[in-house]
């Protein structure tokens, strides 16, 4: 199948992005190039095994990292459509082998999405001593925000695995957002989940995350960072239990609202040994005023300052 | 010259009365300290000079080179060059320094020069403005984007805090840095290492002002007087203006 032709007609981004896939294609870069539930591209390096089956709604998607493979150049995932309406099913396999690492930059572009769904089911196994890294970037239609965006992960990280990951929208309205992430920990195992949101308009986020340490020495951190405009509403649950010993987590939120929009958090956090810890920290409400204004005090107007805060806090 | 004037000034907060007919005049050929013990008043006549919410109804008027600043908010104050940086530097997750020197729309080699000026590394530039910084350096990051903002009014809310003892030196060549950009500069402190940096005092208790004059003399009174003072904030001697 030829790669896709990307015009951008409108689109400037979207054609930068295409671009630059067309780019990695010259490259030694792992890829995988999908439009809606076909393949358009594929390519794998060494020690990397990636393979699908394309069936009538759905895309089943394998990844194999051998033992002891270090995946030199970050893998590049490039899911799409330019189309209005689709449903986009992706099934992800991914297994990562012994003493590997790999880092994945996965690419959500739906720039013209109208009554359109993206639901992703992964079940992912980190061997031991190996780490992935997961960075999910989006890109929706600026225009409305009539999409679904449904990832769901089974995440198993194995003993002195390394588990990375952030999920961002990086342009448009982030539409209806269900995220849902099970991660278990096994002893020594590490957790670093981030999640990052502009909303806008009617935008509705429901985030699910649940770690389980249950095994020992293993070490969690689940953060969210929300901004929160117009009539948009955002539910964070944080679910984070240990039940084996010296286990450290920490779950923190932070969500900024303006005009009528709605954010809640509601961090769970469960420990049954006195040699385990588990914290968490949460902020909803306004903009700091005390930080606004000592921006305006060097010379912002009040809307550049906000600005300035809400990029921050979604940075960082 | 750049003149400010502080004119007969009754500020209450909480139904307390917080500044009482208080004037106080300034201008860009001295360097002056507002001086008094914990809780006069000094740091709220820095916050009604820039506007700060809260700092906003007043009795009396403020004027900067004549005209009323009363009724202007905070940012168009700050674009008539007027700024305050606060006690504790406020931490900014997510924004590097060299976002927040670019506020004034300076360019990277500019950024550089003046973090070499107040002693950081141009390495500091992409580091964030954070709790990863001491407060000292923090400090250091506020003086070099108020010489990038070259503004005419600077309030600086006690200098010295977050900083050890040895920078007060470097506090004093600030301050000096300041002046030759013909800018006012206004220092809230109760240390009298920092008083004694600066040309003329104003000391102020319990809202009003009790004594001015070069910090020499001042420096005599407040060591003398409000530091051994066992009823503070309730002053002897209320100069009536």
């Amino acid at each position: 199948m030829q790669p896709q032709k990307y015009t951008g007609k409108n689109n400037t981004d979207i054609t930068k992005i295409a671009n630059i896939h067309e780019e990695i294609k010259k490259m030694d870069v792992a890829t995988i190039v999908v439009s809606e539930n076909k393949v358009s591209f594929s390519r794998n390096v060494e020690g990397l095994k990636l393979s699908f089956s394309e069936k009538k709604d759905e895309l089943l998607l394998n990844i194999k990292v051998l033992d002891n493979i270090i995946i030199k150049n970050p893998v590049d995932f490039c899911f799409g459509s330019l189309n209005k309406n689709f449903n986009q099913n992706l099934k992800i396999k991914f297994d990562i082998g012994k003493n590997s690492y790999i880092k994945v930059y996965s690419f959500c572009i739906f720039p013209n999405a109208d009554g359109a769904s993206h639901v992703m089911n992964g079940k992912i196994k980190i061997g031991e001593n190996s780490t992935l890294e997961y960075i999910e970037k989006h890109t929706h239609n600026e225009n409305n925000n009539n999409l679904n965006i449904n990832p769901k992960s089974d995440i198993l990280v194995s003993k002195n695995a390394k588990f990375i990951t952030r999920f961002e929208i990086l342009k448009g309205y982030v539409g209806n957002l269900k995220i849902d992430y099970k991660i278990k920990l096994m002893e020594n195992a590490v957790c670093d989940s981030n999640v990052a949101l502009k909303m806008n308009g009617k935008d509705s986020a429901v985030i699910k995350e649940n770690v389980y340490m249950n095994y020992n020495n293993s070490r969690a951190v689940l953060n969210s960072k929300i901004a929160s405009f117009d009539n948009s509403t955002a539910k964070v649950f944080n679910y984070m239990e240990s039940t084996g010993k010296n286990n450290l987590g920490h779950v923190e939120c932070h969500e900024i609202l303006q005009n009528k929009g709605e954010v809640s958090a509601y961090p769970y956090i469960k420990v049954s040994d006195s040699s385990s810890r588990i914290t968490h920290e949460a902020s909803l409400g306004g903009v700091d005023n005390k930080k606004l204004e000592s921006l305006m005090s060097k010379g912002l107007t009040k809307k550049k300052a906000e600005n300035l805060l809400i990029s921050a806090l979604l940075k960082s | 010259m750049n003149e400010l004037k502080f004119q007969n000034i009754k500020f209450i907060k909480d139904n307390k009365i917080i500044i009482n007919n208080l004037s106080l005049d300034f201008d860009s050929r001295k360097i002056y300290s507002l001086v008094g013990p914990n809780g006069a008043g000094k740091s709220t006549v820095g916050k009604l000079i820039m506007g700060f919410s809260g700092y906003n109804k007043f009795e009396g008027d403020i004027i900067f080179n004549n005209k009323s600043i009363k009724n202007l908010n905070i940012t168009k104050r700050a674009n008539l060059g007027i700024t305050m940086t606060l006690q504790e530097p406020i931490r900014y997750s997510g924004i590097s320094i060299a976002d927040y020197l670019s506020i004034n729309n300076s360019d990277v080699l500019k950024q550089k020069k003046i973090l070499e000026k107040v002693g950081l590394s141009s390495e500091y530039l992409e580091r964030n403005l954070d709790e990863t910084l001491s407060g000292g350096e923090r400090k250091r990051v506020e003086f070099a984007s108020i010489l990038l903002m070259k503004p005419k009014i600077i309030i600086l809310d006690e200098p010295d805090s977050g900083i050890d003892i040895s920078s007060i030196d470097f506090i004093a060549e600030m301050l000096h840095e300041f002046q030759k950009m013909h800018s006012i500069v206004i220092t809230i402190t109760h240390n009298i290492n920092i008083l004694e940096k600066t040309d003329y005092s104003y000391l102020i208790c319990n809202g009003s002002l009790v004594d001015f004059g070069e910090s020499n003399y001042i420096n005599k009174y407040f060591k003398n007087k409000c530091i051994k003072c066992s009823h503070k904030n309730t002053p002897e001697k209320i100069i009536q203006i």
